[in-house]
């Protein structure tokens, strides 16, 4: 599933992406999209997008792999640019816009550990949130497994088929509904093992690597070179 | 899917830091209104149901375009306030892989968060004028997402409006006239509510279908986690 590979790219590939500090990628990220609100260019999406993709393969990623998740942008940006009254390019550059975007925060998720963005958002978000969101990246992946193994069930029974929609709405109710029971259950067990070991409120979160502050320049320099063309274009 | 994720640079900045304040605001009053001893109890389900909603938006029905989206039923089962705080870590989930911008997580989450409240409120008024437990929740559903749904058209409307006329208190026709149909973030909402309509009719007969049958599941098994009493199992 989608967020389970995104997340074994993270922890498990190494490159000079990869180790660089999460402030200095959030910050690349922040400087593409400062150029994305401002542009209208589609020669700067371009340069953007050249950048982005020349970055994903310096930083040994399954660059062909990780683009179809860009196409969610590209499908939501698709209704805008088919709405689009703006003639000519107009609606090709609401639909660079949008995958530009959505290609740098692929950059930052696919080198950057989930629990390393949300320790970032301690500074800006109250606690619960972001416990929250660490129990939500926790659950994730073994409500996912629970899932899956139930999926795999159900179609070595002939239970799932692509083509029998009506039948998969009724199974996908039961497997949803399970996992909702699951999910009740697994947060029962997980709040009583929280309240033993004395949970006042803040999670730690721990860095999986060694982070060093000279790996900063090639994000920054990055998002820094696209901004520029934004306003010089 | 009952809604569509707004993607980056399609919204202008005035309207996104709008939607980042108005959900800065609904989360400070979830957390005012959630005690502080009871919200340390319940991260773990908060955590863990944002984790199921976030399950359901990552498997396709079939070969259709369509994913869940259980923000209602996260509302059923959390309340409101819990249940808006779930939708805002979903939303950040999803833009952290591209699937909706990150620019536009306060917007999308002041939609997916009202659709959690609105149907949150509107089951609770119609499990008391029905003796049949699954009906209130097809219902809900299905009245909750025609209103959110005409909410995030009025979401991209108002997008199409210089923030400047609004701020200094212009009359409807400066307002109307002001709006740039050469930009290439202009749209057309006649097309936009064209696309959009067909579409949303097809999300919300299969949220609502799904969601009942999730719900009947769970009250054959735990009924108390949608808040029935036992007699209804």
């Amino acid at each position: 599933m989608d967020i389970a590979f995104i997340d074994n790219l993270a922890y498990n590939r190494d490159s000079v992406m990869h180790r660089a500090p999460a402030l200095s990628k959030v910050i690349m990220v922040a400087l593409v999209i400062a150029a994305v609100v401002i542009s209208t260019e589609a020669v700067v999406f371009v340069i953007a997008l050249a950048l982005l993709l020349m970055t994903f393969l310096i930083s040994n990623l399954p660059v062909l792999r990780i683009l179809p998740f860009a196409g969610y942008a590209l499908v939501f940006s698709l209704v805008f640019a088919v709405s689009s009254t703006g003639g000519g390019i107009a609606p090709i550059v609401v639909m660079l816009k949008a995958v530009t975007a959505a290609v740098s925060m692929l950059l930052l998720i696919t080198t950057t550990p989930y629990p390393q963005i949300f320790a970032l958002g301690r500074k800006i978000f109250p606690t619960i949130l972001i416990d929250a969101m660490l129990v939500t990246y926790r659950s994730f992946f073994i409500l996912m497994e629970q899932v899956g193994r139930v999926i795999i069930a159900l179609r070595m029974r002939g239970g799932y088929s692509p083509l029998r929609v009506a039948g998969n709405l009724n199974i996908m109710g039961k497997v949803v509904g399970h996992g909702f029971i699951h999910a009740w259950e697994l947060s029962e067990n997980m709040q009583n093992a929280m309240l033993i070991r004395g949970y006042r409120g803040g999670m730690p979160v721990s860095a999986a690597r060694k982070y060093s502050i000279k790996y900063s320049l090639l994000p920054v320099l990055l998002g820094a070179t696209v901004l520029v063309a934004a306003v010089f274009a | 899917m009952s809604h569509i994720h707004l993607p980056d640079g399609v919204i202008p900045v005035f309207w996104w830091i709008i939607g980042y304040l108005l959900t800065a605001a609904m989360l400070g009053l979830a957390i005012s209104r959630t005690k502080s001893t009871e919200a340390r109890r319940k991260v773990p389900l908060l955590g863990i149901i944002a984790a199921v909603m976030l399950i359901g938006q990552s498997i396709p029905l079939g070969f259709i375009p369509f994913h869940l989206g259980l923000a209602v039923l996260a509302g059923i089962i959390l309340g409101p306030w819990l249940g808006f705080m779930a939708a805002f870590i979903s939303n950040m989930f999803l833009a952290l892989i591209g699937h909706g911008g990150i620019t536009v997580v306060g917007l999308n989450t002041v939609v997916v968060g009202s659709e959690v409240i609105i149907g949150y409120l509107l089951y609770n008024i119609l499990r008391r004028v029905t003796v049949r437990p699954v009906l209130p929740v097809v219902l809900a559903t299905a009245l909750t997402l025609i209103v959110t749904i005409a909410f995030m058209v009025g979401v991209v409307a108002i997008a199409q409006v210089n923030p400047v006329l609004v701020l200094t208190g212009e009359g409807a026709g400066a307002i109307r006239d002001s709006v740039v149909v050469d930009s290439p973030v202009a749209i057309s909402l006649r097309r936009f509510v064209a696309i959009i309509v067909p579409i949303a009719a097809i999300g919300i007969a299969i949220e609502a279908f799904v969601t009942g049958l999730i719900v009947r599941f769970i009250l054959g098994v735990r009924p108390e986690i949608v808040g029935a009493p036992a007699r209804e199992r």
